[in-house]
């Protein structure tokens, strides 16, 4: 009796430690994943003198928070027409993609369609092998989208594996809801409109999601297929500017009264412009996102 | 056995003459299935189908069907190169950093995370580490960039204030790849743990609490059954991971890397994409692309098999 308590007084001992040390590291892999983005919008709203003040601080806080940033780099009106041009991509670019991966995912989720095993390859097969971007890029600018709004679209216009995980969903569904619904009179599409389509939801926020995060961040294929500025998205704003550090080549009209930001300020204050929709929406659409994974690794 | 074969080949008539009808009943799952491989074809297989012009002088204005054909000219212009073989080289060795450090951190934040019983905690801890991912490697090299820049990043801020010389970290070609691989570790980790997370939560209850009951401290239960639990979703994710060892890191590169680091951190992708759309020596660019897709089609498909053979599931 009496070891047995030594026994086990010993191990919660043993397991306290254990619990500590995760304690520990985990608190250090979130400081570590926290502090840039924290630092990155604290410069963001500290004002010039500051930042020269208190240049060898390490994350500072602001004396007093500023938008003396924000207004310089947004003074002119080409921001306010990239991300006019990012929110409008994202939305468009959504709701076609999931049009078209439902049109597509369903048809091949009917275990009787004759073929469907040759059309499943058909797209399998550019999970596999690409075509590269040079061939892309020329038949892109074969079909005259170079430096339209179509550019934005239509060449990502679906996912094989986004597609996929609507596939596997619209499987999982139970059987006997169509064949009630068949039997009560329902066409092939009736079934689909009626049953299918409401009863996955939860795909569709998730899909829906991915699809949404991939248009917002895409950033490549603007700068293969859009030249005009007047058509960049705001990722190639904030590229520019880590690419050359100043916004007087990035050819901001702003205000010529305002005082110029620091590289550092510039940079971050684009930063918190570029990915405040995805920081802010991220933490209330997090299960979403866990969610489609889910569904893509069970039959991926 | 008679009326058995008689009714199998009634079966197979009824099969054989009702595709047709099968076909015509299905007829509006087809008209869905349009969009979708018009897209395909499209975007995917005449793309495909341009690859020609590794093999020809492709001249843009003249055409594919107008340019002059060159067999494996550029073939041999490549592997006789050493630039080639340093893109080769850059582009494994990134690959398998990345491949030997974010791995298995994922696994074991993954574990650590699972170990946490608080909820609330837990959730928000997810909630952090998986943030990055949502961000686009644009927004991460800017990040980057106010961390380990040399005139106002935050390391080069603190080393100056404690009096030491600042670091040129990502001009310098014995720190980049390691900056590189920091940065991915920190941007893809957390997102990498969920799957290793869900198998996690997917172990039943009563094998920790049998555990419990013989005397397991929490860390001899993690390595005796939260490791075993979670080793199929390692080894398939592993052999993925493999399979696509060429295709990884693209636009990390293209978004952090600048002249003064080409010899490192140049890989196949950014190469083809300055020699091919900066430089527009369409073809020569398009004979790497070809290499590359070639190979890691050969790599996806061995690593898939593998996974197979290995009983666990795989991508088809």
């Amino acid at each position: 009796m009496a070891t047995q308590t030594r026994l086990r007084i010993h191990q919660s001992a043993g397991d306290s430690i254990f619990k500590a040390i995760i304690f520990i590291v985990l608190l250090f892999c979130t400081v570590i994943t926290l502090l840039p983005v924290i630092n990155v919008i604290f410069v963001s709203f500290t004002s010039t003198s500051e930042q020269v003040q208190f240049a060898d601080s390490f994350l500072h806080f602001p004396r007093v928070w500023v938008i003396d940033n924000y207004r310089y780099l947004l003074g002119g009106s080409q921001l306010w027409r990239a991300m006019l041009i990012s929110i409008t991509r994202t939305i468009l670019g959504t709701v076609l993609a999931l049009i078209l991966s439902t049109l597509t995912a369903y048809p091949l989720s009917r275990l009787e369609l004759p073929g469907k095993n040759l059309i499943m390859f058909v797209f399998f097969f550019t999970m596999v092998f690409s075509a590269g971007t040079i061939p892309t890029y020329l038949a892109v600018r074969n079909y005259g989208l170079i430096d339209t709004f179509w550019a934005f679209l239509l060449p990502m216009a679906m996912s094989t594996y986004n597609m996929i995980i609507i596939r596997t969903y619209f499987h999982s569904l139970p059987h006997e809801l169509e064949e009630a619904a068949t039997i009560d009179g329902c066409s092939d599409i009736g079934v689909m409109i009626r049953i299918i389509i409401p009863l996955s939801t939860p795909v569709f926020a998730s899909v829906g999601l991915f699809y949404a995060v991939q248009y917002w961040n895409s950033w490549f294929d603007s700068i293969l297929y859009i030249r005009s500025r007047s058509l960049w998205p705001l990722q190639l704003y904030l590229r520019e500017i880590i690419n050359t550090a100043s916004v007087a080549d990035i050819g901001l009209d702003s205000d010529a009264s305002l005082v110029k930001p620091t590289a550092n300020a510039l940079t971050c204050a684009m930063i918190v412009f570029t990915a405040m929709p995805i920081i802010i929406v991220y933490p209330f659409v997090q299960k979403y996102f866990v969610k489609g994974i889910m569904i893509g690794a069970v039959k991926g | 056995m008679a009326t058995e074969s008689l009714t199998q080949t009634t079966v197979k008539k009824t099969r054989g003459g009702g595709l047709f009808k099968r076909i015509v009943k299905h007829r509006w799952y087809y008209l869905m299935l349009i969009p979708g491989l018009i897209w395909v074809f499209l975007f995917h297989y005449l793309p495909i189908s341009n690859l020609a012009i590794a093999f020809q002088d492709f001249k843009i204005f003249k055409g594919i069907g107008g340019s002059e054909w060159v067999g494996f000219a550029h073939f041999k212009t490549l592997f006789a190169s050493r630039v080639f073989y340093k893109l080769l080289g850059n582009t494994v060795i990134l690959s398998f950093a990345n491949l030997f450090i974010g791995f298995p951190f994922a696994i074991i934040l993954a574990l650590m995370i699972n170990e946490v019983s608080h909820s609330f905690i837990k959730r928000s801890v997810q909630t952090i580490v998986y943030l990055p991912h949502f961000m686009s490697w644009v927004v991460v090299a800017a990040i980057a960039n106010t961390v380990f820049s040399l005139s106002y990043g935050a390391i080069n801020n603190v080393i100056r204030a404690l009096g030491g010389e600042a670091v040129f970290f990502l001009g310098r070609t014995d720190l980049f790849r390691q900056v590189l691989v920091g940065v991915n570790v920190w941007k893809e980790s957390g997102w990498n743990a969920v799957l290793y997370l869900a198998a996690l939560a997917g172990v039943p209850v009563e094998l920790y609490e049998a555990a419990s009951v013989d005397g397991a401290s929490r860390f001899q239960k993690m390595i005796h059954i939260s490791i075993p639990a979670i080793l199929p979703t390692i080894s398939i994710t592993l052999l993925l991971r493999i399979g696509r060892i060429l295709n990884m890191g693209f636009e990390q590169v293209l978004a952090m890397y600048n002249p003064a680091v080409y010899d490192v951190a140049d890989i196949l992708d950014t190469y083809v994409y300055r020699v091919g759309l900066v430089e527009q020596n369409y073809s020569f660019s398009t004979a790497v692309g070809l290499f590359k897709s070639v190979v890691s089609f050969i790599l996806v498909l061995g690593s898939n098999r593998l996974a197979r053979a290995l009983g666990q599931e795989s991508l088809f």
